[in-house]
């Protein structure tokens, strides 16, 4: 078995497992601070996209690895 | 059997510089802006209507934004935020279209054809030779996207992302003075950060709409993939392009909220830099 695919897919997975956590802890607390003053909705949402980009970007910096690991094994 | 490429391809040679498809399609998109430019401009009303209340309706989103993050004195910041805005989201919606990254023009017609590439219309232009002898060949495919998603290319998004840091620091200094502004860099590890932002910024958007770009590679010809049969045939075609469908929707939303969110960041950092009146006063 070709071990830069086995290690594209951990680079990928294991980099996933922050980020993931990280998004639903921001969605769930911006849910939660929405339902304590609803009224500044507009703001929690903005903050709220804002911090997941911050975390997603982790992510994709691993899927990058990832694409570079494949385009390189050849 | 799928050809990913990180690199734009190089479709031909202007002078000594390569013009990649994703150079090619981010002109597309500047053409597009400019003439929706000028269209609105042209038949600008007082009562906005159609494609102007439109364009009105995201000057008013960015202008609440750039007042929240520094007052009345962000507002000459809004004509900065919605150029990366609408420059991100046009090109990053070009790379949905149908017929980008799927229009190809075949270099190695034999290995094309065997690849499951369907010729037609006139004969491909071929990628000239660079002109300079030193000039690096790229290795020759056998068949090159003409358009690509102008953000699928690192190229763009790092050059965005270079503007962005240039005006950011260039707009403190203006606004704070040299001395303040330097006074932000006391601790050397906030260069680090500074530095760190460019390459943060470039990669979100880069490795957003290209995995984008794979996912709706990999989902349109996934009856392929799974079957094994490489079959340029119309059910085939059909299901696969069925399939992309609801990934389509999401690069859509993807494409939008990756522009806002660097518009956005954009904005923010503005505001960390930049001295304001207002902020003064306030604090």
């Amino acid at each position: 078995m070709d071990l830069s695919i086995l290690g594209m897919a951990l680079a990928i997975g294991l980099g996933a497992i922050g980020p993931g956590i990280g998004i639903g802890i921001i969605g769930g607390k911006a849910v939660e601070a929405l339902g304590r003053n609803p009224e500044v909705g507009g703001q929690i949402r903005t903050l709220m996209i804002l911090g997941i980009a911050f975390a997603e970007s982790i992510a994709i910096f691993a899927l990058v690895i990832a694409f570079i690991a494949f385009s390189t094994h050849k | 059997m799928l050809e990913i490429s990180i690199k734009p391809e190089v479709l031909g040679y202007i002078g000594a510089f390569p013009l990649t498809n994703a150079q090619l399609t981010s002109w597309l998109s500047s053409l597009l802006l400019i003439v929706v430019a000028i269209v609105v401009g042209v038949n600008y009303k007082k009562l906005p209507s159609g494609l102007q209340s439109i364009i009105e309706m995201v000057y008013e989103f960015f202008q609440s934004m750039a007042e929240d993050a520094m007052g009345a004195f962000g507002r000459r910041f809004v004509p900065l935020a919605m150029t990366f805005f609408l420059f991100i989201v046009v090109s990053n919606w070009l790379g949905v279209v149908p017929g980008v990254g799927s229009l190809v023009s075949i270099h190695d017609p034999a290995k094309a054809v065997s690849a499951g590439i369907i010729p037609f219309g006139a004969p491909a232009v071929m990628a000239e030779a660079p002109p300079s002898a030193d000039a690096t060949v790229e290795e020759q495919h056998a068949y090159v996207p003409v358009f690509r998603g102008g953000n699928a290319d690192l190229n763009t998004t790092l050059a965005l992302a270079i503007i962005a840091q240039v005006i950011i620091h260039a707009m403190g200094i203006r606004t704070a003075g040299l001395a303040h502004h330097l006074a932000h860099f006391k601790n050397p590890l906030e260069i680090v950060t500074e530095l760190s932002k460019i390459l943060t910024f470039g990669f979100r958007l880069f490795g957003n709409v290209f995995a984008g770009e794979v996912l709706l590679t990999v989902m349109g010809s996934l009856v392929v993939v799974l079957t094994g049969k490489l079959a340029p045939a119309l059910p085939f075609g059909l299901v696969g392009g069925a399939i992309a469908i609801p990934f389509v929707m999401l690069e859509l939303f993807v494409g939008a909220i990756q522009a806002l969110v660097f518009a956005m960041l954009v904005l923010s950092f503005l505001s960390l830099f930049v001295k304001t009146d207002q902020s003064a006063s306030h604090h």
